[in-house]
């Protein structure tokens, strides 16, 4: 088996939340455990789906995969050696695009200034180059030539998120993070620029990391698909195996409420608790249907048969 | 046929922008029976927004709505003065916005807004409190009390917006317009608050007005569905109908490309190009230039008429399929 190109050992991201004047004084601050003790592994050309809802962690841990903030305690591995190591090196082969290409784009620049700097960032040949690479990259996301001289603004949000994509691919990068890349454009544009990045990864071999919370996307998009909750995974596995036959309480909860035609109670009912208190034991088991004694206790382990990891004690020697 | 509780008949809504005039709605009319969901779905730049707010009197400026007629029980919108209209609203005609964290007034307790209208109404303190607290306890909102002391701020997004939805609902409102009311949700609690409001309508015989692009959201709770497209219906029908047969090819080409199996399937079937420019509208069919079986004939009107029973599109076309 041909090394990860991507592997997170035992990742932990902890925020200090912002102290009082009184709380300076005491020990023990408050800490937000925005990733916990996340373990997994991205192989190469292989598309891992991070689904989760808002406060998971999911957007956290993209960042620390992108070595964009150093992970607490754990381990990052990028084609075997850590991003640190040499850090830019690491960027011109892992990049990003953002959510909303509305702020992610400098918008008193140019289309143009917008694609060159990472060109001019990693020393891409002269101008004259960098000009037909620019232009070469619009042609690879479907936009004309001439929208180089155009201004954010007088893009449509389509438009916008595809020179943010062709900002990833400018240095030509091997890895992705994408963060919720189409959630702000409408359904029939959204499937035009999913059309888009699965005929990128296939032409030009990339690996993405695809951040979502829309399930039915993930599916249709990943090869494996990873769940958190309260910042730890809690089922990762095949796409089609999560979406046949979730395993973990808390992806059964979430997949029925997207593949519900009619109106039914939900199977996790209340909001996520907070990643600052997270409850003991298993975190999802306050909202839990299948919860017993055992879950407030314990933390359950992970447990890996047919290719799918669970961690639930379910899976596990049961809950009593 | 009953006489409808809320009839909208050749909205028109007019805005100038940079680009020129716009109209978001360009003669809409839909009608809404007692106790009936209809969802009104379509994409941003549709008009779905500025058509439903225009509908109750709630779009500003007032004057950009330049023509229709607005019927609730009978009585003509259009012709009410300012407080008869606010009366109304007050009472029976309830909105919830997407944005719970700018539609509640964030120096002000949960309890103070939630009880402050019963207040004005005339009720006692410990009225009002019991009825905000019953309210709570419906949205299934954990420890009540304590929250009634709560600001908004000091509240999840899942639950402010729980809070939004108690405020609308706590005059026993028989129309609930709710303009994308879980967008801004997780899934979990989305699917929470859409069973909660299918069983306050049961409850209290509330019609509502539930605008949405999320086709998942409308299937599962409207009666019936009006797709909006550049301000104009493009189709009407009951809820599984449409979702099961789409006659207008505006419809079908949305339904398809939502992703229902897996990249091996092939490509997504997306609609080409993008949305029309407001300003600068072909004549005939607003969808002509992304249609598939786009012809000569679509540069005429295009009015919305009956296919079926039940059943209207806004496409030559239509009958034929």
């Amino acid at each position: 088996m041909t090394p990860p190109l991507l592997s997170l050992d035992g990742v932990s991201r902890h925020y200090a939340t912002k102290p009082s004047v009184l709380g300076r004084l005491l020990p023990n601050q408050p800490v937000v455990r925005a990733v916990q003790d996340v373990t997994l592994a991205i192989a190469r050309t292989e598309i891992l789906g991070l689904v989760g809802e808002s406060g998971s962690g999911k957007s956290t841990l993209g960042r620390v995969a992108l070595a964009l903030e150093p992970p607490t305690t754990g381990k990052v591995l990028f084609d075997g050696t850590p991003p640190g190591d040499n850090l830019p090196a690491f960027r011109r082969r892992a990049q990003m695009v953002f959510q909303d290409p509305q702020s992610s784009l400098n918008r008193s620049l140019t289309i143009e200034r917008i694609l060159e700097s990472p060109l001019v960032v990693h020393r891409f040949g002269n101008a004259a180059a960098r000009r037909e690479r620019i232009a070469e990259l619009l042609g690879t996301v479907g936009l004309r030539a001439d929208m180089m001289r155009r201004y954010p603004h007088e893009l449509s949000g389509g438009q916008r998120q595809r020179v943010g994509i062709a900002r990833a691919l400018a240095i030509e990068p091997a890895f992705i993070v994408l963060d919720e890349p189409t959630s702000a454009l409408d359904v029939s544009i959204q499937a035009q620029v999913v059309n888009l990045l699965v005929e990128l990864q296939q032409r030009l071999s990339l690996t993405y990391l695809f951040i979502s919370h829309d399930l039915r996307l993930v599916r249709w998009l990943c090869d494996r698909i990873a769940v958190m909750y309260l910042g730890r995974i809690v089922e990762i596995g095949p796409a089609e195996a999560l979406w046949h036959a979730p395993r973990h309480p808390y992806t059964k909860a979430l997949l029925s409420a997207v593949t519900a035609e009619t109106l039914q109670p939900p199977e996790a009912a209340g909001d996520v608790p907070s990643p600052i208190r997270p409850p003991p034991g298993c975190a999802f088991h306050p909202r839990c249907p299948a919860a017993g004694p055992r879950c407030s206790r314990e933390a359950p382990r992970d447990v890996t048969a047919n290719g799918v990891t669970v961690a639930c004690h379910l899976h596990d020697g049961g809950v009593s | 046929m009953p006489e409808p509780l809320f009839e909208v008949r050749d909205l028109v809504t007019r805005f100038r922008s940079e680009g020129g005039e716009i109209r978001p709605s360009r003669g809409v009319s839909f009608h809404i029976a007692a106790g009936e969901v209809l969802g009104l779905v379509g994409e941003s730049g549709s008009g779905k927004s500025v058509t439903a707010r225009a509908s109750i009197r709630l779009q500003q400026p007032e004057s950009a709505t330049i023509g229709g007629e607005l019927f609730f029980r009978g009585q003509d919108l259009r012709k009410l003065d300012a407080e008869a209209l606010r009366g109304l609203r007050a009472k029976q005609i309830a909105m919830v916005v997407q944005d719970p964290a700018a539609a509640l007034n964030p120096v002000m307790t949960i309890g103070d807004q939630l009880t402050r209208i019963h207040r004005l109404h005339g009720g006692s303190e410990a009225e009002a409190r019991e009825a905000a607290l019953l309210l709570l306890r419906r949205m299934r909102i954990a420890e009540p009390e304590s929250r009634l002391a709560a600001y908004p701020h000091q509240l999840s997004g899942g639950m402010r917006q729980r809070v939004l939805i108690a405020l609308a609902l706590i005059c026993r409102p028989s129309l609930l317009i709710a303009d994308e009311p879980t967008t801004a949700l997780d899934v979990t609690v989305e699917a929470e608050i859409l069973a909660l409001l299918d069983e306050l309508r049961r409850e209290l015989g509330m019609a509502m007005l539930m605008i949405s692009h999320n086709l998942s959201v409308i299937g599962r709770i409207c009666d019936r569905v009006a797709v909006m497209y550049a301000g104009r219906i493009m189709e009407e029908a009951p809820t599984q109908a449409l979702l099961a047969t789409p006659r207008h090819p505006y419809t079908m080409a949305l339904l398809a490309s939502v992703p229902r199996g897996t990249k091996r399937d092939g490509p997504l079937p997306a609609i080409p190009g993008e949305p029309p420019d407001l300003a600068r509208l072909p004549p005939g069919c607003p969808f002509q230039a992304r249609c598939p079986g786009a012809a000569p004939q679509c540069t005429a009107e295009q009015p919305l008429r009956d296919i079926a029973p039940g059943r209207k599109a806004a496409c030559w076309r239509a009958e034929a399929a």
